[in-house]
Order: C-alpha cells, then structure tokens, then sequence
C-alpha cells in the first residue's frame, strides 16, 4: 500500500514539473494533495490526513478561481514553463535529494514501534496547545495578510481611473489631430486642383 | 502500513527535492507557487511517518506538527497568490524570469 502510495505521489509531482501548461500543472498538484492526505490516514493519522486532503488542494483551487474571477487570468494562462536554467536546477535537485534520501536512510533504523492511540486532537489540546495557538495565528494573519495584499484599494481605482479617463483624453486628442491633418491636406489638393 | 520511518524519509526526500526544482524551474508565478505544495508535503510525510513509528518524547507529536505543516501550506498558498495578482497588478508580470527587470 505505502510503496503504491509512494509511487502514484513521485509520478503526480514529476507531472506536475514537467507540464508546460499551468492549469494542468495546478491540478495535477491537487491530486498530489489528495495523495497526500491518503498516504497520511493509511500511516494512522487520520485527521491529520483528511486536513491534509481536503485544505491545500481546496485553498489552491480558491486560490485559482479567485485569480481568474478577478482579472487576473493572464496569471494562470499558458506561457513559457521553465526558466532558462532549468538543466542546472534539475541536476542541483537530484543530488539534493540524494543526500537527503541517503542521510534519512542512514538516520533511520526502520523499525516498526506500535502506534498509540493518542488522537491528533488530543495531542494538540493536552500535549502541544502552543504548537495549536501557533497555526490557528497563521491561519488568521495569513488569511488578512492575503485579503490586504490582494485587495483594490480606493487610492489604486482612483490612480486606476485617473489613468483610464487620461488615456481616452489622449486618444480623443491623438483623432481630433488626425482628423484636422486629414482636413488640411484635403483643402490643399482642392487648392492644388482650382 | 507497516514499512518504518526510512521508507517515508526517502519519500520525503524525493519530494523536497522535486518540490525544489519545481519552485525554482518554474517560471509561471501560480505553477511556482503550486509546487510548493510538493516542498511542504515533503516534511509532513516525514513527520507523518516518524510519528506512525512512534518516535519522538511524546504521542503523535508528529501529527502535530504535520497539522502545523499543512496549515503554513495554506498560509502561504493564499498569501502567494495575494502577492501574485499585486505583483501582475502593478507591472502586469506573469512570470518569474521578469521579476528582476521589475523597478523597486
């Protein structure tokens, strides 16, 4: 079960690297989430692996839609996948997983220890309630840091709308000179016929 | 599942380092910002399978530190893609290679 697991979460995140498109990329790490999450209530952590299955996929595909929802579709658009160095970060990152992978190998005895029954809930109520205090922190300044960050304020719709009515007042201008270039020479031919 | 903690560390391994070559090869700001879900997963397997095992001084400790994982996961999806629709708002970038030419 565990190596299935393993080898359908390496094969979601090896896709979700190598799709050039960013939608396809973005549900592909959905799936990896969901993964996760399985992988977590097959290890015994049950609501750790439902958190885990339901959040971040579910927080990503909020993410997204709210971006496309609000003008910022280009965001999430095709364009170009990679950067320019990706050999070199590909080759960096197989040898960092190397040693990470041979330094965890060497570390853990692999040793099975029974699991106990203590509940996630449990643990966070009784045992680590600072460890508690500290996500639910996160999540609420995460939550205004993103609405701030994110929002329109009144002074950028009134730059916004500032620079809107300049650009139709230029482009009106930019006709009207056209149109009385257009008329000059006009009247030169008609001068230049009689 | 009966496999011990090395098995998820070497998971966890993988992931961080596909996580890392995903967030830095990356050049679409959302695809970058989705692979790091794949670095954060990495230390909540890890987490995940040395609590299965039952290291640590205390029950489940793991556990709760993975919950914290998965909570700064979403942290920081929502406030990535805060900055991402700041950032296109600002100098209409949609990718990360043009954040450089970006002037402070």
């Amino acid at each position: 079960m565990f190596y299935v697991l393993a080898a359908l979460l390496v094969a979601s995140a090896l896709v979700a690297l190598a799709l050039p498109s960013t939608r396809a990329s973005v549900v592909a790490v959905m799936v990896f989430d969901v993964l996760v999450g399985v992988l977590l209530m097959a290890a015994g952590s049950l609501l750790l692996g439902v958190i885990a299955l339901v959040a971040p996929a579910a927080v990503l595909a909020v993410v997204v839609e709210v971006l496309r929802r609000n003008g910022y579709g280009d965001l999430i658009r095709e364009g170009p996948a990679f950067a320019g160095s990706w050999p070199v970060v590909v080759v960096a990152g197989a040898l960092l997983t190397a040693i990470v992978a041979f330094t965890a190998n060497d570390s853990a005895p692999g040793d099975h220890v029974a699991n106990t029954t203590a509940s996630l809930l449990t643990v966070l109520h009784y045992r680590t309630p600072v460890a508690a205090g500290v996500a639910l922190a996160t999540a609420l300044v995460a939550l205004l840091g993103a609405v701030l960050i994110g929002r329109t304020g009144d002074d950028e719709r009134h730059v916004d709308a500032t620079a809107e009515l300049r650009r139709l007042r230029e482009d009106r201008a930019a006709a009207r000179r056209q149109n009385r270039a257009a008329a000059a020479q006009a009247r030169r031919q008609r001068r230049g016929d009689a | 599942m009966s496999v011990g903690p090395a098995a998820y560390l070497v998971l966890s391994a993988i992931l961080f380092g596909a996580g890392t070559v995903g967030v830095v090869a990356r050049r679409q700001l959302v695809a970058s910002l989705a692979s790091l879900s794949i670095l954060f997963a990495a230390p909540l397997v890890g987490a995940a399978g040395v609590s299965d095992a039952g290291y640590g001084t205390l029950p489940h400790q793991g556990d709760a530190i993975g919950a914290v994982i998965v909570v700064s996961l979403c942290a920081q999806l929502a406030v990535g893609g805060a900055l991402a629709a700041l950032v296109y708002r600002r100098s209409s970038i949609t990718d990360s290679d043009s954040l450089s030419d970006v002037d402070a």
